[in-house]
C-alpha cells in the first residue's frame, strides 16, 4: 500500500556512518530553555538538572519510539506516523499527551496539506504543458 | 530511658497526611491540571511548524534512529515528537519543581527530578534496576538504588 503524500522527504534507514554520542542527548540549551520557560522567574535550575532531564527526553524518545515502531511492524507498515505516536503515547500511560498531541498533528497535517497542495497544483500544471507538449509532436513523429 | 514518644508519634502520624500535606498535594493537582488546559489551548493556535520550534525535528530523527528495527519515518513524526518532548519536559520540570518548593528551596536540583521519577508511575522507563552504570553510560536515568532525596542530603548518602 502506498503511503500517503505525507512523506515529504525521503527519510529511510541508510544513516550515515559514525553515531556520535552527543547526538543522543538535545542541545542542553534548548532543553534549558523550556524548563525556564515553565517556571517562575526567580527559580533557578541547577546544572545537573538539565543534564538528567537531557538524559530524560532522550530516554522519552526512544521509549515511546520503539512502542511506536513495533506496531508498525505488527501491522507490516514500514513508515512510522504521527498516529502511531500518538498511539504509543497513550498505551504508555502517559494519556495526558494524547489529545494536545492529536490536536497538534492535525494541525500539522491541515497546514502542510495546503502546502504540498499547492505545490502539487503548480507542478501539475508544469506537467500539463509538458506532456500536451509531447503529446502534439508524438502525434507528428510517432514510433 | 529515652523518652521517644515525642519521635515516635510523628513517625506514626506520617502514615496518615497532615492537612498541610493535603493542601499541598491539593495544590501540585490543581497545578499539573492547569498546564494541561494551557496546552490543549495552545494547540488550537498553532500556525507555523518551522519557525517555532523548540527543538529541532532533525536531532530528533537521529535519536529515533538509533533504534535499529525504525524503518521509514514520515515527516511528520519527528515534529510531533519534537513537541512531545516539549510537554514532557515541561511537565517534569513543574513536577520536579513542585518537589523542590515542598523542600522550600528555589532551586530544582536533580534529586528534584529523580524524586518525581520515583514517584510517578509512567516515568517507571527512566528506572534502570541494573545500576551497574561503571563505565558512566548508564542507559536510564535513575539507578535502582535510587536517589539520597531531596532534603538537602547527599545523593550518595543512604543513613538516613
Amino acid at each position: 500500500m502506498v503511503d500517503s503524500n505525507n512523506i515529504l522527504g525521503s527519510f529511510d534507514s541508510s544513516e550515515e556512518g559514525g553515531f556520535k554520542e552527543h547526538d543522543r542527548l538535545l542541545p542542553i540549551a534548548n532543553v534549558g530553555r523550556i524548563m525556564k520557560h515553565i517556571l517562575p522567574q526567580n527559580a533557578k535550575i541547577s546544572k545537573e538538572g538539565k543534564e538528567t532531564m537531557q538524559e530524560c527526553v532522550s530516554e522519552f524518545i526512544s521509549f515511546v519510539t520503539g512502542e511506536a515502531s513495533e506496531k508498525c511492524h505488527k501491522e507490516k507498515r514500514k513508515t512510522l506516523n504521527g498516529d502511531d505516536i500518538c498511539w504509543a503515547m497513550g498505551n504508555l500511560g502517559f494519556d495526558d499527551y494524547v489529545e494536545p498531541l492529536k490536536r497538534y498533528l492535525h494541525r500539522y497535517r491541515e497546514l502542510e496539506g495546503e502546502k504540498a497542495n499547492q505545490n502539487k497544483v503548480d507542478i501539475g500544471n508544469k506537467n500539463e504543458e509538458r506532456e500536451k507538449n509531447e503529446f502534439l509532436l508524438g502525434r507528428f513523429y510517432g514510433p | 530511658m529515652e523518652n521517644n514518644s515525642e519521635k515516635s508519634a510523628a513517625q506514626s502520624s506520617a502514615a496518615y497526611p497532615t492537612l498541610s500535606q493535603l493542601n499541598v498535594e491539593k495544590n501540585k493537582q490543581e497545578q499539573l491540571k492547569m498546564f494541561w488546559t494551557d496546552q490543549r489551548r495552545e494547540m488550537e493556535n498553532v500556525n507555523d511548524f518551522k519557525n517555532n520550534l523548540l527543538l529541532q525535528p532533525t536531532r530528533i530523527k537521529k535519536i529515533m534512529k538509533t533504534d535499529k528495527d525504525v524503518q521509514m519515518i514520515a515527516a511528520e513524526s519527528p515534529v510531533l515528537l519534537a513537541k512531545a518532548s516539549e510537554l514532557f519536559i515541561q511537565e517534569l520540570t513543574l513536577r520536579s519543581w513542585l518537589n523542590a518548593q515542598e523542600n522550600h528551596r528555589r532551586i530544582l536540583k536533580k534529586d528534584d527530578v529523580t524524586d518525581v521519577i520515583m514517584q510517578t508511575d509512567n516515568l517507571d522507563f527512566l528506572v534502570d534496576d541494573d545500576a551497574n552504570a561503571t563505565d558512566g553510560s548508564t542507559p536510564s536515568v535513575v539507578p535502582f538504588y535510587g536517589s539520597g532525596g531531596s532534603n538537602g542530603q547527599d545523593g550518595n548518602n543512604l543513613d538516613h
